[in-house]
């Protein structure tokens, strides 16, 4: 493998990396005014056009033009995949936690449940939850959270009871700190350092779960624009027109792959040393602000 | 070890026992020890390792349940004190063995000195500001330090850091595992003089777990010798040093290499046979009596009781 491959040199290159995932959520964010057309605007006088001035990327098959509707895919799959993230990071936090700092036999309960739902495949609990509850937005959502929190509940087990043992834990016990105290100052940051990490590698794989459920038609409803909907409604014309096919694929590839790399560069450069370093600097220059205010206020008087 | 009027903590027979893989025999890490400590005391507990030292000032912080007897300070039951944590946090600190460990990889050195001001609501952040000044003063860490995380920071200032932490909630009852085993020699002798400055500045109550019988000879008023879970002998430490009275605490003294070349020509090192006995199951009669080398038929038959002797120290032994 040539050198400039090689994983490690991708932490070389932070903006390779961000690059991809902020221009993603920056087209998410600002669709509805950078779109040329209304994505879901039917226009039978122009189905099925190449690539023209009118429609960069051509139309479909009811004459929507594909550039909007790829960008107003972006935005649906980051709000469906911002909403299950931070729901599966939330419970799975809480609970892991929860079963970590309590132990005995509530950690013993709750892990064999988290094991129970890490031991099937992620998709294959998401479509139970969907044949139970119904396909739809909400409940492709529902679903997905409850694939997904498992992971983190398990991460966050692990970091709070290493992290419990500590003797700074027991330290922060006899200057008198209630659990809650030592758990959000003490336990919760570690936790967060380590799940948030893994939620970025795992963006990309849920990106492309959402639209995986979408194709099978479990999840977003046809007339919204979804990655995983076009590439059904384009397969019809795949051997007339592959960019119908080709488009959304592409830019589902994009993505996944900009996330997993991204994850893989938090996980190789540890951002939270990074940060935790800057913010020390912050803390410095402030305190040395603050010291200088005392020497002024003595100096007067 | 005098009948001081003015006791601040006391330890009635206490017992801390560990479950084991064996049921029936627990882990007896201590095993009956009664003292009582005055007030301005900086006494050293002394024992080779496993002899229980830690789990007994473990104990008495309340970080470790006594399976049976009390600790008192100032004659209120520690296990009424626990309810209100805050209070008693106020009252007895810890210095833990390991700086480094206790405290937090995350927080500055700042921030460390902060937490216990924060948790007992201590003043405005002004105030607070200028009581973190005044510890970092107090043991001697520069300003500069503060916005230091603990892993830049060398070991003898971890370690200050920790005793200023201990001291933020100015505590009449300082208890120190081990607090020099983690530091270099030179490092050690600074930390020393330190305690014994704090302790006279701040009237404060030191406890003091050690292996270091030089150290306790220069700084400690009084001393405990454990072994296996028990009290072996306890006495002033001039007293002690100069004649000690237990088989034991001989060996141990006779294990410290002199300065003085006239002395340490003439020192008659008493090697101990074999290794301490399991505490699961403490030898019958005097613990000691396996490895004492002048042990009596007697010694394995009963178990001496801990009772004054001349030079008003305590000592458990048939002999004296």
């Amino acid at each position: 493998m040539p050198d400039s491959l090689k994983l490690s040199s991708i932490a070389k290159w932070p903006w390779a990396v961000l690059t991809p995932v902020l221009l993603f959520v920056a087209v998410s964010i600002l669709a509805p005014w950078i779109t040329p057309y209304d994505p879901a605007a039917q226009d039978y006088s122009a189905v099925l056009q190449g690539f023209s001035q009118e429609h960069w990327l051509g139309t479909d098959y009811l004459g929507r033009d594909m550039f909007s509707r790829i960008i107003a895919g972006a935005r649906v799959s980051l709000v469906a995949m911002s909403i299950v993230l931070a729901a599966a990071l939330i419970i799975g936090v809480m609970v892991g936690s929860f079963a970590g700092y309590v132990g005995g036999r509530t950690e013993l309960v709750l892990i064999s449940l988290i094991d129970i739902i890490l031991s099937l495949p992620s998709l294959v609990v998401a479509l139970a939850f969907i044949g139970i509850i119904g396909p739809g937005y909400w409940s492709m959502i529902a679903a997905l959270t409850m694939a997904w929190w498992a992971n983190y509940a398990r991460m966050s087990r692990a970091v709070v009871t290493s992290e419990l043992h500590q003797p700074y834990i027991e330290a922060a016990r006899v200057m008198g700190a209630g659990h809650l105290h030592i758990f959000c100052r003490h336990i919760l940051p570690h936790v967060l350092a380590l799940v948030v990490v893994y939620a970025s590698a795992d963006a990309g794989a849920l990106v492309l779960a959402i639209a995986t459920l979408s194709f099978l038609g479990l999840g977003v409803e046809p007339p919204t624009p979804e990655w995983g909907q076009m590439l059904v409604d384009g397969m019809n014309y795949l051997e007339q027109y592959p960019h119908l096919v080709i488009l959304p694929g592409l830019a589902l590839t994009l993505v996944v792959s900009s996330f997993n790399l991204l994850g893989e560069h938090f996980a190789l450069k540890k951002v939270p040393k990074g940060l935790s370093k800057r913010r020390l600097g912050i803390l410095k220059k402030r305190r040395a602000r603050e010291e200088m205010n005392m020497l002024e206020q003595e100096a007067k008087a | 070890m005098t009948a001081n009027t003015n006791t601040l903590l006391e330890v009635r027979d206490l017992t801390v026992y560990f479950q084991g893989q064996n049921k029936h025999q627990p882990v007896r890490a201590v095993d009956g020890i009664s003292f009582a400590i005055p007030e301005g005391a900086f006494h050293a507990l002394v024992g080779e390792s496993g002899c229980g030292k830690t789990t007994l000032a473990r104990t008495l912080v309340g970080l470790q349940q006594a399976t049976s007897g009390e600790v008192l300070i100032r004659n209120q039951n520690i296990n009424s004190l626990l309810k209100n944590r805050k209070l008693l946090a106020k009252d007895v600190q810890f210095v833990f063995q390991n700086p480094l460990g206790a405290l937090s990889r995350r927080q500055t050195v700042y921030q460390s000195l902060e937490e216990p001001l924060l948790i007992h609501n201590v003043g405005n952040a002004d105030r607070r500001r200028q009581r973190i000044h005044e510890l970092a003063e107090l043991v001697g860490l520069p300003l500069s330090s503060l916005d230091r995380l603990p892993r830049s920071l060398s070991g003898g200032q971890r370690q200050r850091v920790a005793i200023a932490r201990a001291l933020a909630l100015e505590p009449s009852i300082l208890i120190c595992d081990e607090p020099l085993s983690a530091l270099d020699v030179s490092i050690q002798a600074q930390i020393v003089s330190l305690f014994s400055q704090l302790q006279q500045k701040l009237g404060l109550t030191i406890i003091m777990i050690t292996h270091d019988l030089a150290v306790v000879r220069e700084v400690c008023t009084s001393v405990s010798v454990m072994y296996l879970g028990k009290v072996m002998e306890a006495n002033n430490t001039e007293p002690l040093f100069a004649q000690p009275a237990h088989p034991y605490t001989q060996a141990l003294l006779s294990s410290v290499p002199s300065p003085d070349p006239n002395t340490e020509s003439t020192r008659q090192r008493i090697v101990l046979r074999g290794e301490p006995p399991s505490p699961m199951a403490p030898p019958s009669g005097c613990r000691f009596h396996t490895r004492c080398p002048k042990a009596v038929p007697e010694c394995s038959a009963k178990e001496p009781v801990l009772k004054p002797q001349a030079n008003s120290g305590l000592i458990a032994c048939h002999l004296v």
